[in-house]
């Protein structure tokens, strides 16, 4: 019984080619876009968790209340914290302690080895316990001046077959003539990690350096802890909440603990009013949504398809029926027909998943290689296709076996309104998904380029930042500016102690007349010299720049448009203001410019004219000749920093780096929604290819009977436009609601107009027409005879 | 054999309710060959549904070999009719897909016969129905006359004891047709009870009993034997 089941689907598929292999297509498509998300999810949802007892180690933010009742997170801990913890909270197990640190270079043969690392104290291998594969850790404490290195580190240092050399014992040298013994060679850590290193230091070593560290004030390292057994996050998160606020000796604060499970700091990495608001998770989300919504897409057609088909078959059901068959037979015959479809489709996805996973891979910047295709993934992947299948034949199956014999045998199957009803609700439901997934797509790209093309306030394309190297900004850096300025592509240079996209340097010390005290105002600071505004194109709304010829601009400032708002001055110029070491008077005005990413308002902004805290460069070159003015640069820096490794970046690639998942995201729903429409056109074609077979005979005698093409056209367009517009009309709020909520985490963005809405729609409805138009054309221009002797 | 008392038979559409079967009783006997005759849409194809089990009624009692089946549920009713009855339609009513062979099988593997008892039976009907050689032909593929011919293999497949045809020959030739008669007549002979629907005078001359019909109503009911 099953043979002969499978043998009249096949017989089916191939006396319907058409119809099979646009519903083949339509699923496989359906289910390359499913694995492919369900591969890209599997690969995010893997970050951190190599950790062995993952639920207890967490990650320690900081909660900083600033001005207004807003709250800044911050990953930076005091270092007294550490004791403190391991003393007075037992709910603690251990604590480990890591610097942040920008790349360090190392000295080799001829030039410099640029490696991430960090200093860390000893607990960061207990919790971690990354394992070795030359010495351990142990010795790493034991004595000063040591250093582990990762496999890769190793390699580059060592060369190639470092493993044959026996390297334990080598001394390896920075570029600031520090020396440290290698003591251990840990494996690479593993990609799906957020922590990275391929080096560490102890701590101890930065506490010698820079004894300030000891300080409550300065939260500068990250802190990882280990709960002690059994204790939850929550309760531990309750415990500790207090313990700065509890035990900073000197002065009161108000900052507040939390911690974040290691598991999650991939994926929830943003942070509102001091609690978790999302991150990457949201993309998650998204995606999975679109890959569900996608598969619905496809098992739609699949539906559409073979209850549209059912008066085709209906003959064939009412002649099984007459002679035995019964319902549950008809069901499994049907059911075979659609787990076979899917079963094909998933043949043809896994074709062209394989070819494309390159593609996916460049486009994710993911590293998902073949090797997913285990027998566990098979099997799981067959059971599914085995439930996409009997989902999608369900209701054709049931539909069709339930047709009466007597009304089937006799073609009355055909005009069943609930049935009509019911295709038609489905395809509205489909251009409904398909429709929000466009207005997303476009609202999602606008956003986007949006961001791209911002005026930030000044321009980042042709600047370039490089590091300063040897060359002191209070002594020898005139000279390299002199020499600098005389080389071709090169407008302008000016010192600058931070990125200029990532200003992390903020304080609430500035003092200025009537500052309310009650109120904690957190200010970026940059120091630099009067070429800034020149360099980067920043301009002045009122007063003056720093003027080189006057020692006393060192003690004043430039402040920006949102700085004057908070210190609320009418009229700043020549107004009292000072921090840290300098009491002077604000010269100048700024536009607001956005300094920090656009996920956040623009912030109080000053500048410093302060030459001995810059330690890098901003260089404007001239448009087309970038390679030239990157030369004359490395030339520069050769010059005044022999021996040493010359790096440069581009701001507006820093730019693009800042919005990573925005612009993954656009792709990645670019991509799909493609496919969605191609889906939703691949089920409206086989549907209106159906219903103007269907009505062939009608469309010959309307013909015969003198009816122009046109009236045709229109008399079989009219129904499915409406059922199109219809849709249009139910996307549009929901599209609406979906994409709002999105725009919620820029702080600025596009606003949503109703043009967006309305292009959206009407591309949708011009995909729609060209498709059924075709269709009915080829149907309104065939010879009528032939149509009515076939009847 | 049969025995139908107060047939009611109704078909509601959103406008209209149409009486197909009214106050309709008749009695079939065992091994009887029955002409059905009237004017089109006057319920013959309805009263052939019911007495082959294919549809249910609205009102009267149908009693099939001595079982009472009026309030038979469609699985009993499936059950039923697989041993027992036959079928053959005007338009054919074979399965595109399927071979000649696969079309006259297919009711055999419904009541779960053998797959080697399964060919020999078919080859047997298809022998006797003088289409072997078309065995492997899709029904596209041969005259109508040799479609009606595999329509009455397939009917009589499984020996069924009662063998309904609507307008067998309503699509035929008359040559074809006589034929297509001629077995149904030798069918007959062999013991198998047939309930013809027919139109044409000349056909239901090979019946043993005529039942004309008007409006869903038994009008006469003439014997020829
Ligand atoms: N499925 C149906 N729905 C509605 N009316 C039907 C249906 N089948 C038959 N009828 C009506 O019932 C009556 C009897 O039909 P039928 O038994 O097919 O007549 P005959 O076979 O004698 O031509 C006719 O008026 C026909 O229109
Ligand atoms: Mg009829």
């Amino acid at each position: 019984m099953i043979r002969n089941y499978f043998k009249i689907a096949f017989r089916l598929f191939k006396k319907e080619k058409r119809t099979t292999l646009t519903n083949i297509m339509g699923m496989a498509l359906g289910i390359t876009c499913s694995i492919l998300i369900y591969l890209w999810v599997q690969d995010e949802l893997q970050y951190n968790d190599f950790v062995k007892n993952g639920d207890s180690v967490c990650y320690v933010m900081t909660n900083h209340p600033i001005t207004g009742g807003d709250i800044k997170t911050w990953a930076t801990t005091p270092q007294p914290l550490k004791a403190v913890l391991e003393e007075k909270y037992p709910v603690v197990d251990k604590v480990a302690l890591l610097s942040w640190e920008p790349p360090t270079n190392f000295k080799i043969e001829n030039g410099f080895l640029q490696q991430n690392g960090n200093y860390a104290s000893p607990e960061i291998f207990d919790i971690f316990q990354f394992p070795f594969v030359r010495g351990g850790h142990e010795e790493l404490y034991n004595k000063t001046k040591t250093i582990v290195v990762s496999e890769r580190f190793a390699s580059y240092y060592f060369g190639e077959n470092w493993n044959a050399k026996n390297i334990i014992g080598e001394f390896i040298t920075t570029d600031n003539e520090d020396s440290y013994e290698v003591v251990g060679v840990f494996k690479n850590l593993p990609v799906h990690s957020t922590l990275q290193f391929d080096f560490i230091i102890p701590f101890a070593e930065k506490l010698n350096k820079n004894p300030w560290l000891n300080h409550w004030g300065n939260f500068q390292n990250q802190m990882y802890v280990q709960l002690v057994d059994g204790i939850s996050v929550e309760e531990a998160n309750n415990r500790i909440k207090n313990a700065i606020i509890d035990n900073r000796p000197d002065e009161a604060t108000t900052e507040e603990l939390f911690l974040q499970p290691f598991s999650e700091t991939y994926l929830y990495s943003n942070f509102e009013g001091g609690k978790v608001a999302g991150g990457r998770i949201e993309y998650v989300r998204i995606l999975s949504v679109a890959a569900i919504l996608i598969l619905l897409l496809a098992s739609i057609n699949f539906m559409n398809l073979s209850t549209a088909r059912a008066a085709k078959r209906s003959k064939e059901t009412g002649v099984r029926k007459t002679l035995g068959a019964l319902k549950a037979n008809l069901r499994v015959q049907f059911l075979i027909e659609s787990v076979l479809i899917t079963g094909f489709g998933f043949i043809m996805a896994m074709g062209i998943v394989s070819v494309l996973l390159p593609e996916f891979n460049a486009l994710t910047g993911k590293d998902i290689g073949l090797a997913f295709f285990t027998p566990k993934f098979i099997m799981m992947l067959v059971a599914f296709i085995v439930l996409l299948g009997l989902a999608s034949g369900i209701y054709p199956a049931f539909y069709l076996s339930a047709l009466k014999p007597t009304r089937s045998l006799t073609g009355g199957g055909v005009h069943n309104k609930n049935e009509a009803f019911f295709r038609k609700a489905l395809m509205v439901f489909q251009f409904i998904i398909t429709m929000v997934m466009i207005i997303g797509a476009t609202s999602v790209y606008k956003q986007v380029s949006y961001i791209q093309n911002k005026n930030i306030g000044f321009d980042r394309e042709n600047l370039v930042e490089v590091s300063m190297g040897d060359i002191n900004p209070t002594g020898n850096y005139q000279a390299y500016r002199k020499e600098l300025l005389e080389k071709p592509g090169i407008l302008g240079v000016t010192p600058i102690n931070q990125n200029i996209l990532d200003i992390g340097n903020s304080t609430s010390d500035p003092e200025w007349d009537e500052k309310d005290f009650n109120e904690i105002t957190s200010f970026t600071i940059m120091c630099t010299d009067p070429d800034f505004l020149s360099t980067t194109g920043i301009r002045l709304k009122e007063g003056r720049n720093f003027n080189r010829a006057m020692a006393i601009d060192t003690a004043n400032f430039i402040i920006n448009t949102a700085a004057q708002k908070v210190m609320q001055m009418k009229d700043p110029i020549g107004k009292r203001l000072g921090f840290w070491d300098r009491e002077g008077k604000i010269i100048g005005v700024i536009e607001n410019v956005h300094i920090n990413s656009l996920h956040v308002p623009i912030e109080p902004f000053i500048i410093r004219y302060d030459l001995p805290m810059t330690s890098k460069l901003l260089v404007r070159v001239e448009a087309n000749k970038t390679t030239q003015a990157i030369a004359s640069l490395k030339a520069l820096h050769d010059k005044f920093n022999p021996g040493k490794t010359f790096n440069y970046n581009f701001i507006s690639d820093m730019y693009k780096g800042q919005y990573k998942s925005e612009l993954l995201i656009k792709d990645m729903v670019f991509y799909f929604t493609i496919i969605a429409i191609l889906i939703s056109c691949l089920g409206l074609l086989s549907l209106v290819t159906y219903t103007t077979n269907q009505r062939a005979k009608e469309i010959s005698i309307r013909k015969v009977l003198g009816a122009s093409i046109t009236t045709i056209l229109r008399l079989l367009s009219k129904e499915f436009l409406v059922l199109i517009i219809l849709s249009m009309v139910i996307a549009v709020p929901i599209a609406y609601y979906f994409i709002w909520g999105w725009l919620q985490n820029f702080a600025y963005r596009i606003t949503l107009s109703w043009v967006l809405f309305v292009i959206s729609g009407a591309v949708t409805i011009a995909i729609a027409i060209f498709i059924i138009g075709m269709q009915v054309l080829k149907a309104a221009n065939a010879n009528p005879i032939k149509s009515l002797k076939t009847e | 054999m049969i025995k139908v008392t107060d047939l009611e038979k109704y078909y509601s559409t959103e406008e209209i309710k149409t009486i197909a079967l009214n106050q309709f009783s008749f009695e079939v006997n065992k091994g009887e060959f029955i002409a059905v005759m009237g004017p089109s849409g006057c319920g013959k194809s309805t009263l052939l549904n019911i007495i082959g089990l294919l549809d249910d009624l609205d009102g009267g009692s149908f009693i099939f070999n001595g079982e009472d089946v009026t309030h038979y549920n469609e699985r009993k009713r499936a059950n039923l009719r697989k041993h027992n009855i036959g079928f053959v339609f005007q338009s054919f009513n074979l399965i595109d897909q399927l071979t000649v062979f696969e079309n006259v099988e297919l009711p055999l593997i419904y009541i779960g016969m053998k797959k080697a008892d399964r060919k020999k039976r078919v080859h047997e009907v298809l022998e006797k129905m003088q289409i072997m050689h078309r065995r492997n032909h899709f029904p596209q593929q041969l005259s109508g006359g040799q479609q009606q011919r595999v329509a009455v293999a397939r009917a009589v497949v499984n020996n069924p004891k009662l063998i309904l045809a609507d307008e067998p020959t309503g699509n035929l030739d008359s040559s074809n047709g006589d034929e297509v008669m001629e077995l149904l007549t030798e069918l007959n002979d062999q013991g198998a009870t047939i309930i013809m629907v027919t139109h044409s005078e000349h056909d239901a001359k090979y019946s043993h009993r005529i039942v004309r019909m008007l409006d869903g109503q038994k009008v006469t009911e003439v014997s020829l034997v």
